[in-house]
């Protein structure tokens, strides 16, 4: 049962953003008995929302409020988006975390060690991989091997190298009242199934039951508000009858995704905090990272049909490490990423015309893609910023994210990773091999880091800001650096145990 | 406010492809009208007249050139675009006039040269906001044609049919050399 609370109720937690990070700390909080209230922007979708048409979908879901600066994919929707995610959940490894001191000082970029070890975060990253049926994690059986993969894994035999299927949070087997895969082929579109874990049919149900959680869809948070002493009261939103409320609080979480929790966060300045909220070190919106992405297309004169299935059936884990030797720091992982005709067709030389493309997109059924998942160097002035001159349906200036160039260091391991992908593609006899430039970000990282030192980030190794204790940073925002990971799973992990650690605050009477 | 509510940007503009600015799709009514193949000879169009069409059609086609698909699959394109300019002056004017110049490039009839000098004339025209519109519309509209889809192998929609798991997803039998 849906709980219900007063706009005056000062002793509610208050959650901004249902997604990965949002969506999972609401559920942990409500679990240990907190009463939360979660403002989310977008629609509550049901089952009969989601069909399988892609344009019909990101029409729907994705995240459409004007922005200047770089192309980002996000959802604007209850569950954000892990409505859209491909499901694909790696864990970091030690040197990922330990960025500044492995690599050591790297012009033009700002590294910076995590203030958590890798030894902390991994009880948590059990819990992570329990709660969503990480494949291939914790018992969880594989997928069965689908045509996109094994045609990548047959070139990559061929070379040398191998792929695995997964790791995965869609369900192999029926569990946590869900079905198993029925490889409907449409994850980024939503999965019509259910396998595939979102916070919008696991957590918020969840959180939904134990009675203590109201969950207020159409609610754009504008503003968070503060006492004279610089403590955080409240939250100024947007209704979804378009009336401006203010919801008080014990303590705010946000996690609007790394572009929105920034701007909240500038967008919350006053007389007390002239430069942003929670931003004494400068850094809100800063060390904006989105990883070092491209995308690799190969044709076969036999047929593919890649689009039978899961969109990211598996991995290549081989050139995710750290090995200077290759001209670069850190490392990437290889990901199987196909979507439909429709997303191909746009997308597949973007702005080309004439008989190249279009032969190309003929071949549609005989084709695979590869995605490189790198790890991108955070720069200072890679950032989020408030971009004045244009303001947004509720009057608020737009983000604009920085369009700054590619680190050097991200040009180097990309340039290896497409070389590594056209020896796999020449080993399986592959016929064309066309290389894109990236998607629109869909791996928002960084902007309100953690740190050991206040000067160096935003919050602390539990997600706390360091300037005030009764808010908290609660999505990728927090991440000290990218690691050649997708972000999701190590976004729930740090949930879970932010939920932890809030609950032993309150208990000890300190926020 | 809800999503369906909201304009609709394309993905190429979101795709990052250069020069694109924003525009609305499927803002017309009766979307689901134009989905399915229909033999049609000539489109019902408003803004653009037969001639015109005619321009629009020879000009899809060598966009994006599908030898083995019939007009009526570039008739589609044509009717959209006619659509889109019945809902935007600004775009309308900027069309005819592109459709006007590229008669020009071509020697006075564009539908009536060699694909070479079809070609040659929209290379002229490469770049103009006349062009980036005609591009952009034309690969969406086209490839986002669910009567287009299967031709090239996509099968669309699965769920209602219980997705791949007893239908191919691993049907591959060729790599296992
Ligand atoms: C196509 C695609 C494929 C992906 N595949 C993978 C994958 O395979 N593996 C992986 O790990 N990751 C993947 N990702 C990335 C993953 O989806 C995100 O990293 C993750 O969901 C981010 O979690 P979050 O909590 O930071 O934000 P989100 O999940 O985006 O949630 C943010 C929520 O906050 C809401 N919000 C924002 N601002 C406000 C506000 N002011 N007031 C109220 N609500 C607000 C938004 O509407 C949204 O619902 C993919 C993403 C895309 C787009
Ligand atoms: S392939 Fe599996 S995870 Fe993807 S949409 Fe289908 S059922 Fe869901």
């Amino acid at each position: 049962m849906a709980a219900k609370y007063e706009l005056n109720d000062e002793s509610v937690i208050v959650v901004v953003g249902s997604g990965a990070g949002g969506g999972t700390l609401a559920n942990e909080l409500c679990q240990k008995g907190h009463k939360v209230v979660c403002l989310e922007a977008g629609n509550h979708l049901t089952w009969q929302d989601i069909v399988n048409d892609e344009f019909e979908m990101y029409g729907k879901l994705t995240w459409q409020d004007p922005r200047t600066g770089q192309p980002i994919w996000i959802v604007k929707a209850v569950g954000g988006s892990t409505l859209h995610w491909a499901g694909l959940s790696i864990r970091f490894k030690e040197y990922e975390l330990k960025t500044r001191t492995t690599y050591g000082s790297v012009a033009g970029a700002n590294l910076l060690d995590w203030p958590i070890s890798l030894k902390e975060l991994e009880p948590y990253y059990d819990k992570a991989e329990t709660k969503m049926g990480v494949t291939g994690t914790q018992g969880f059986p594989r997928q069965p091997e689908t045509n996109a993969f094994k045609v990548v894994q047959y070139c990559a035999r061929k070379a040398g190298y191998s792929f695995e299927m997964g790791p995965s949070a869609i369900n192999s087997v029926a569990r946590d009242g869900r079905p198993a895969c029925q490889m409907i082929g449409f994850c980024t579109s939503g999965c019509k199934s259910g396998a595939k874990w979102s916070t919008l049919y696991t957590e918020i149900p969840k959180a939904d039951a134990t009675g203590k959680f109201e969950l207020r869809p159409n609610s754009m948070a504008l503003q968070i508000q503060h006492d004279r002493q610089g403590k955080v009261t409240g939250v100024l939103y947007v209704d979804k009858s378009g009336t401006q409320q203010v919801q008080k609080a014990r303590i705010v979480c946000v996690a609007g995704n790394s572009i929105e929790s920034p701007r909240l966060l500038l967008n919350s300045a006053s007389s007390l905090f002239k430069d942003g909220m929670a931003n004494s070190s400068g850094q809100v919106g800063r060390n904006y990272m989105r990883h070092a992405t491209q995308h690799v297309y190969a044709t076969f004169e036999q047929p593919v049909n890649a689009h039978r299935g899961i969109h990211a059936p598996g991995i290549m884990r081989s050139e995710a490490r750290h090995d200077p030797s290759r001209g670069f720091g850190g490392g990437y992982h290889l990901e199987i990423f196909d979507v439909g005709l429709p997303f191909t067709a746009l997308s597949v030389v973007p702005g080309a015309w004439g008989r190249k493309v279009s032969s190309l997109i003929e071949q549609y059924d005989h084709m695979v893609a590869v995605w490189t998942c790198g790890e991108d160097l955070p720069q200072a002035e890679a950032r989020v910023t408030l971009d004045n001159s244009i303001k947004d349906q509720y009057g608020l200036p737009v983000p604009n994210i920085a369009p700054v160039t590619d680190h050097p260091n991200d040009v180097e391991l990309l340039k290896h990773a497409r070389k590594t992908l056209e020896t796999i593609y020449r080993a399986g006899k592959a016929k064309d091999i066309v290389w894109r430039a990236p998607f629109p970000n869909s791996h928002n990282m960084g902007t309100l880091r953690m740190s050991a030192r206040p000067g160096d980030g935003v919050c602390n190794a539990w997600g706390q800001t360091h300037d005030i204790k009764n808010l908290f940073i609660s999505d990728g925002s927090q991440f000290t650096s990218s690691g050649a990971c997708n972000p999701t799973l190590t976004i729930v992990a740090l949930a879970i145990r932010q939920a932890d650690y809030v609950h032993e605050q309150m208990g000890a009477g300190a926020i | 406010m809800s999503g369906n509510q909201l304009t609709r940007r394309t993905f190429i503009k979101t795709a990052g492809a250069t020069g694109v600015s924003v525009y609305v799709l499927w803002s017309g009514p009766g979307t689901g009208s134009w989905f399915g193949p229909r033999m049609v000879l000539a489109a019902n169009l408003g803004v653009l007249n037969a001639t015109e069409g005619k321009e629009t059609l020879a000009m899809a086609r060598q966009l994006f050139p599908h030898d083995k698909l019939g007009d009526e699959f570039y008739w589609v394109v044509v009717e959209s675009i006619d659509r889109d300019m019945a809902g935007s002056p600004e775009l309308a004017s900027r069309l005819r006039d592109g459709l006007a110049q590229l008669n020009k490039a071509a020697g006075g009839d564009f539908t009536a040269v060699t694909a070479e000098v079809q070609l040659e004339a929209m290379k002229k025209l490469e770049g103009t906001p006349f062009f980036s519109d005609m591009l952009n519309k034309t690969q969406f509209y086209f490839y986002n044609n669910k009567a287009v889809w299967s031709k090239f192998g996509y099968e669309g929609s699965s769920w209602e049919k219980g997705g791949y798991i007893n239908r191919g997803f691993n049907d591959v039998e060729w790599t296992q050399g």
